[in-house]
């Protein structure tokens, strides 16, 4: 505990500067969804020094506040994106050993990856990268995000240990070439650095793309005690109710427009089952508004829109273990923050202006809100 | 009278041991900078005893005319003088702390004598970049007729990046390349594994294996570890690694683009060696505008990075281009290209916005400047053997590209000595240093310039003709 | 001529159709329900009088004799969605199209399940086309109902139109012809139609000439020689030959009619320019398929009145050569630039083959006006596929191809209450 709280500060500390350039921000809006408390309609959202001050029906404006009026505009948390590939490009399969607990994500950060800015231009502010799942167990993941200019930074550098029981883990020429194989290695060989893992808050997060895959993953869920988080596809349609009381939580990859009606539907069986869900945008191999785009395909599947909008926002943030600083709109969080002009769980909604860290960011480079209220404006890229 | 006995027999000790040279040109550079004109340099005993601009006496004056004095050039990144094509590799293990290039090292080697010729009078010897850890580097002079390799300084090798990984095969199977690491994130585990090991038994006080340790040696400063970064992600990695396993001496080598992490490496002051450039196909196409290289390089190839200033002029002729029938070859996956060290081939016009690359990079030619801009110490290095890639033509591109010419002469002379930390006996001229030094027709940033003479270590290694038969 | 066209255009409307050869065409009457006659328009207490496949009549109070009854109290009816491209309804082996060949050939019509999907989403007529691949390949799409009740044959218009695909800088990589090949090729299919019509007129003049003759010769006949006229008749001389008749230059000659579209797929504004040249020097109206950077020549097109039919506005996986850049905002430029436009859910990968309004509600997320993003989902599609002034609104003389819903158009992503195709009422929503 005493550790954790530790760890804690340290995380605290680390994002202290990046926050000290935002500035104060007032938004009022036709519409706050807190996400984690309730909601206010009309509401306003206070920002100060890139964390969240104040949230109600109307909030006190600090002089020389920036404010933002968006009187028909729904305002919402900054979206947490739980899997992608963004900042971290290529060089991630470091396939040749099955069992390579100790690698880092953090290791492979490539801070110069274009695919940041969309990042933010789509609304995502937090993300998870995984390391490439061509071993059973892969490494440490991590959270990164982005401040308002673009620049990359991590929010967690251990966010859990990778297991993967997809086929490309076991179908090289080297041990284990079976599933089961896999199985019998991380209940055995690698059982120190599992319970290691696993003892962690949200410690495990297992990739699965079939049914026969989360059967086995069941078996490690319980293990982990509730603390194993599953990544799959909506193809696991099968194992929606073991899977929600097994795991903490199911990210869902590539749920998108074209899945049948059936498939559609699984994000929705699984909250109905108890389940905590969130979403991966895949990206950059998708666009970042992938993730936008799985919530509408899980609401056309029979998802309600404000359950949507929780799995884009705090069940995402609480299944990487980043709830205490994003996923929602309550004071201390980090000032991440978008204005839709509806619900964005609907197809019609659009992304008005996001404000990440307590900064404004717009399509050309950032508008830095300077922490005496004045206003800068960054170098806009060419057009 | 016995003092003037002892200064006359100390004389002509000195005369029949080394005779003073007197070289007397147009210009000499320094090498920090400044510029005497005209100017007469003495060296005696190998090394410089005078730099004046006023006449100096000599046993032999040569007189190169109007030609221009500049210290001998140093390359900190090289694998000249190595029997093997671009570097020897020890590829038995990623891990080769103990091994060192510098026995290898063949000053009669083509390659260097080719350096030699363009003025190069250092280098700094590297092995290859097959290995994570690839074993010592060596400072050596070019010449043949140089005494003994003066071992100064230590330096040990890391690389990061794909190049360990590069060939590797992830799968299983019986190869010798079915082995890790397999990914960028491998190469660092593989980093830092070695040297925690290291750390913990020095801590533990436990026996180390004589071949770690030149480990040993870099993590309590006795030795400078340089790190292959070829682009920004690997020298941000670098310096994470630097301060999480406290190494104090360090350099970044064999950047081809490093202007992104300009103000991170100023902050932690790390130098910083540039490296081969592929320059002389950039020159060409900024030399003659975007739409002469689609041309040049026959199916039409242009580099994204100048894809920007050239795009409202390729846009324009493009038409009249298609309807020759001129198609063009794409690849917009630049960073993969860039990886495998080619140039980046996209069609002209294909947006070098969001979907390909960053509009707001800079444009690799101007990175020397930009960096300079920023206050890091760096340097020019790894001129390879190809025509064009000498080390003297980076600098000649990078003042075209604006940077200040007496830098760019500073960034082949004093600035990789500084970095290599042999600023005490090399790369500027300077009475006391080792007496290594090229003239060149003119002046050495001018295309035209050709070196007339290098001398090195007080030899004379090639000779302007007309001033052979004084 | 086009008395000799009309019998090769398979004019055949599902139920309407069939009834009106045999018995009187069907009547519906819906009554009690409120009107949007097109996207723009405010619903009002209308009732809509169907006859066969068509609208009779719209107005308060409407009677009709031995029309059925059909009670739309408290639903409000509005012109069906058209998606103005569409692959979902084709054969696989359809998305690799050669030359000359016919969607309607290759239209899954006996499988009801994805024409019931695309109904459930309102859409109630597609384009039905085939993936294109470069400008020598004149590729003629179909236009179909979606009525998944309607018989195997719901292809409404055979020969719709004809579609190309001009893109110089995505040829590079198939190392295919140039863009001016390109445009070469798609101006040789006209010409080729051209001189198979001069011939087809030379072969009516002949057949006329010929038939004179005969009556000349057979009058002469008569007056000479009375008791041989069988063994006359025998040596009569047979007409000409007709030419051989070719399904892609008919649709071509329907194109040069302007009773079809010229579709053309382009992406890079020099292929645009070129398409929109093309089309112009024909005096023919473009309909241009993706249009990238079809933004930076909006004023071109809003003069031509060229209509652009538009995929995704972010798409997934495409290649950067098909989305040149990343204009988001593309439908709202356009539409600000006064440019007709109309969504298409064709060959967007990640979409479903229904996902024409959804495509419609993410450009509404970029900027698009949602009563823009219904215009061109009705009015706009109508124009792209050939069919401008017979459907996309519920005016009297148009297609009976309507959709019901409890509120008025909107983009929302809810099914229709139901969904009627002349004179069958359908359910919109899943049971």
């Amino acid at each position: 505990m005493m550790q954790r709280t530790l760890s804690l500060l340290l995380l605290v500390a680390a994002i202290t500067p990046l926050c000290a350039q935002g500035g104060t921000i007032v938004i009022r809006a036709g519409t706050v969804i807190t996400v984690s408390g309730e909601n206010y309609s009309p509401g306003a959202v206070l920002i100060v020094d890139g964390r969240i001050a104040a949230v109600g029906k109307d909030v006190a404006e600090p002089d020389k506040a920036l404010v933002i009026n968006h009187p028909e505009g729904v305002v919402v948390p900054g979206f947490v994106d739980a899997g992608c590939g963004v900042g971290a490009r290529r060089g991630l399969a470091e396939s040749q050993r099955a069992m390579m607990p100790d690698l880092r994500l953090a290791d492979a950060l490539d801070p110069s990856d274009p695919a940041i800015k969309r990042q933010l231009a789509a609304g995502t502010s937090t993300w998870l990268v995984l390391p490439q799942d061509g071993n059973v167990l892969g490494g440490r993941a991590a959270v990164l995000r982005a401040t308002a200019t673009g620049e990359l930074k991590v929010l967690k550098s251990d966010a859990g240990l990778a297991v993967c029981l997809r086929e490309r883990s076991y179908d090289r020429e080297r041990e284990p070439t079976s599933l089961m194989g896999a199985l019998a290695l991380l209940e055995r060989a690698s059982a120190p650095a599992y319970d290691a893992a696993a003892a962690v808050d949200r410690g495990v997060l297992v990739g699965c793309h079939t049914d026969r895959e989360v059967a086995v993953a069941l078996r490690l869920g319980a293990r982990a005690k509730g603390r194993a988080v599953l990544f799959t596809t909506a193809d696991t349609c099968d194992s929606v109710d073991a899977a929600a009381k097994a795991f903490s939580g199911t990210v869902f990859a590539r749920v998108l427009p074209e899945l049948s009606d059936r498939l559609s539907a699984v994000p929705a069986r699984h909250v109905a089952a108890g389940g905590v869900i969130a979403f991966s945008s895949a990206a950059p191999e998708l666009p970042a508004s992938a993730l936008r785009l799985c919530a509408l395909t899980a609401v056309r599947g029979g998802l309600a829109q404000d359950a949507a909008l929780r799995a884009l926002t705090l069940s995402a943030a609480e299944l990487l273990g980043v709830a205490d600083q994003v996923g929602s709109i309550s004071s201390g969080k980090l000032g991440d923050v978008l204005v839709f002009s509806k619900h964005p769980a609907d197809a019609r909604a659009q992304l008005l202006r996001v404000v990440q860290g307590g900064v404004l960011v717009t399509p050309h480079g950032g508008v830095v809100v300077t922490p005496h209220g004045g206003v800068v404006v960054a170098p806009a890229s060419k057009e | 009278m016995k003092k003037m006995q002892g200064l006359l027999v100390l004389l002509l000790c000195a005369a029949a041991l080394d005779a003073q040279t007197v070289i007397k040109a147009a210009k000499a550079h320094l090498g920090d900078g400044r510029v005497v004109a005209p100017a007469w340099v003495a060296v005696s005993g190998g090394r410089i005893t005078e730099v004046s601009n006023e006449a100096l006496s000599g046993d032999e004056v040569v007189d190169c005319g109007a030609g221009e004095i500049a210290p001998g050039f140093i390359d900190g990144w090289s694998s000249a003088g190595l029997a093997r094509a671009g570097a020897e590799n020890e590829e038995g293990r990623e891990v080769t702390p103990q091994v060192n290039i510098a026995a290898l090292y063949e000053p009669r080697h083509v390659s260097v004598k080719r350096r030699l010729a363009q003025g190069v009078t250092t280098l700094l010897v590297r092995p290859g970049t097959r290995a994570v850890i690839a074993g010592a580097a060596q400072v050596v002079p070019t010449s043949p007729q140089s005494s003994t390799p003066r071992h100064e300084g230590a330096f040990l090798c890391v690389t990061l990046g794909l190049d360990p990984a590069a060939g590797n095969s992830g799968g299983g199977g019986q190869g010798f390349y079915s082995r890790r690491p397999n990914s960028r994130m491998g190469v660092v585990y593989d980093v830092r594994t070695s040297f925690t090991q290291v750390q913990e038994a020095l801590k533990a006080g436990t026996a180390i294996e004589a071949d770690w340790m030149p480990l040993v040696a870099a993590l309590k400063g006795e030795c400078t570890v340089v790190w292959y970064t070829e682009t920004e992600k690997e020298i941000w990695t670098a310096l994470r690694l630097i301060d999480e396993l406290h190494i104090p001496h360090n350099i970044c080598a064999g950047a081809v683009r490093a202007s992104g992490a300009a103000a991170d490496l100023k902050a932690r002051g790390v130098p910083l060696l540039l490296g081969e450039q592929h320059w002389a196909q950039y020159a060409r196409q900024r030399g003659r505008g975007g739409m002469d290289a689609v041309h040049d390089h026959g199916a039409g190839t242009l580099h994204s990075e100048h894809l920007h200033e050239v795009e409202p002029e390729v846009r324009a002729r493009l038409g009249a281009l298609a309807a020759q029938g001129i198609t063009h070859p794409i690849d917009t996956s630049e960073e993969q290209l860039f990886d495998l060290g080619q140039d980046c081939c996209m069609a002209p016009g294909v947006g070098a916005g969001e979907t390909t690359v960053d509009k707001n990079r800079v444009p690799v030619t101007t990175q020397a400047r930009e960096l300079v801009r920023a206050g890091v110490l760096c340097a020019f290095a790894g001129g390879g053997d190809s025509a064009g890639t000498h080390l003297l033509d980076y600098a000649r591109l990078a003042v075209r590209d604006g940077l200040d010419p007496a830098r760019a002469l500073s960034m082949l002379t004093l600035e990789p000595a500084r970095i290599l930390g042999i600023a005490k006996h090399k790369g500027s001229l300077e009475a006391g240093k080792d007496a290594d030094l090229v003239v060149f027709s003119g002046d050495p940033l001018v295309p035209t310039s050709t070196p007339v003479l290098v001398m090195t270590e007080g030899r004379i290694v090639l000779r302007p003709a007309a001033a052979k038969g004084e | 001529m086009r008395i000799l066209l009309l019998p090769l255009l398979l004019l055949v409307f599902v139920r309407g159709m069939a009834s009106a050869q045999s018995a009187p065409e069907q009547r519906l009457l819906l009554v009690g329900g409120q009107v949007q006659t097109s996207a723009d328009s405010a619903p009002r207490k209308a009732d809509v009088l169907i006859v066969g496949e068509r609208i009779e009549a719209v107005g308060e109070g409407l009677k009709a004799e031995g029309a059925t009854l059909w009670d739309a109290t408290g639903l409000v009816i509005s012109p069906a969605f058209v998606d103005a491209a569409n692959l979902g309804l084709l054969d696989d082996s359809a998305f690799r199209g050669g030359a000359g060949d016919m969607a309607a050939d290759m239209f899954e019509g006996h499988d009801s399940l994805p024409r019931e999907r695309l109904a459930r989403a309102g859409i109630g007529l597609v384009y039905v086309d085939i993936a294109l691949q470069d400008a020598s390949r004149g590729l003629v799409g179909c236009v179909a109902s979606t009525d998944p009740k309607g018989a195997n044959v719901t292809v409404l218009e055979r020969l719709a139109g004809l579609s190309f695909a001009i893109g110089t800088r995505a040829q590079g990589i198939a190392g295919r012809m140039g863009r001016s090949g390109e445009v070469a090729a798609v101006g040789e299919a006209l010409s080729a139609a051209r001189r198979y019509r001069t011939s087809f007129e030379k072969h009516t003049k002949d057949v006329e000439k010929h038939a004179k003759d005969m009556k000349e010769a057979e009058a002469k006949q008569a007056k000479a020689d009375k008791p041989d006229k069988p063994e006359k008749t025998d040596k009569k001389s047979l007409p000409p030959q007709k030419p051989r008749i070719e399904e892609l230059h008919e649709t071509v000659l329907r194109t040069l009619d302007h009773k079809a579209p010229l579709r053309i797929e382009a992406h890079w504004r020099e292929d645009i320019e070129a398409a929109l040249e093309l089309a112009t020097k024909q005096g023919l109206r473009l309909v241009l398929l993706g249009g990238g950077e079809a933004d930076e020549v909006a004023d071109k097109l809003a003069t031509a009145k060229a209509v652009v039919v538009l995929g995704p506005a972010q798409p997934l996986w495409v290649s950067p050569l098909l989305a040149p850049r990343r204009r988001n905002d593309l439908a709202a430029k356009l539409d600000a630039a006064g440019v007709r436009i109309a969504f298409m859910s064709a060959g967007a990968r990640g979409y479903r083959s229904d996902s024409a309004p959804l495509i419609a509600a993410l450009h509404v997320a970029e900027g698009l006006s949602e009563a823009a993003a219904l215009r061109a989902l009705t009015l706009g599609a109508a124009e792209a596929i050939g069919l401008g002034g017979r459907c996309g609104s519920v005016e009297p003389g148009r297609l009976a191809l309507l959709q019901l819903r409890t509120s008025k158009l909107s983009l929302d992503g809810a099914a229709p209450q139901k969904m009627v195709f002349g004179t069958s009422v359908i359910d919109g929503k899943k049971s």
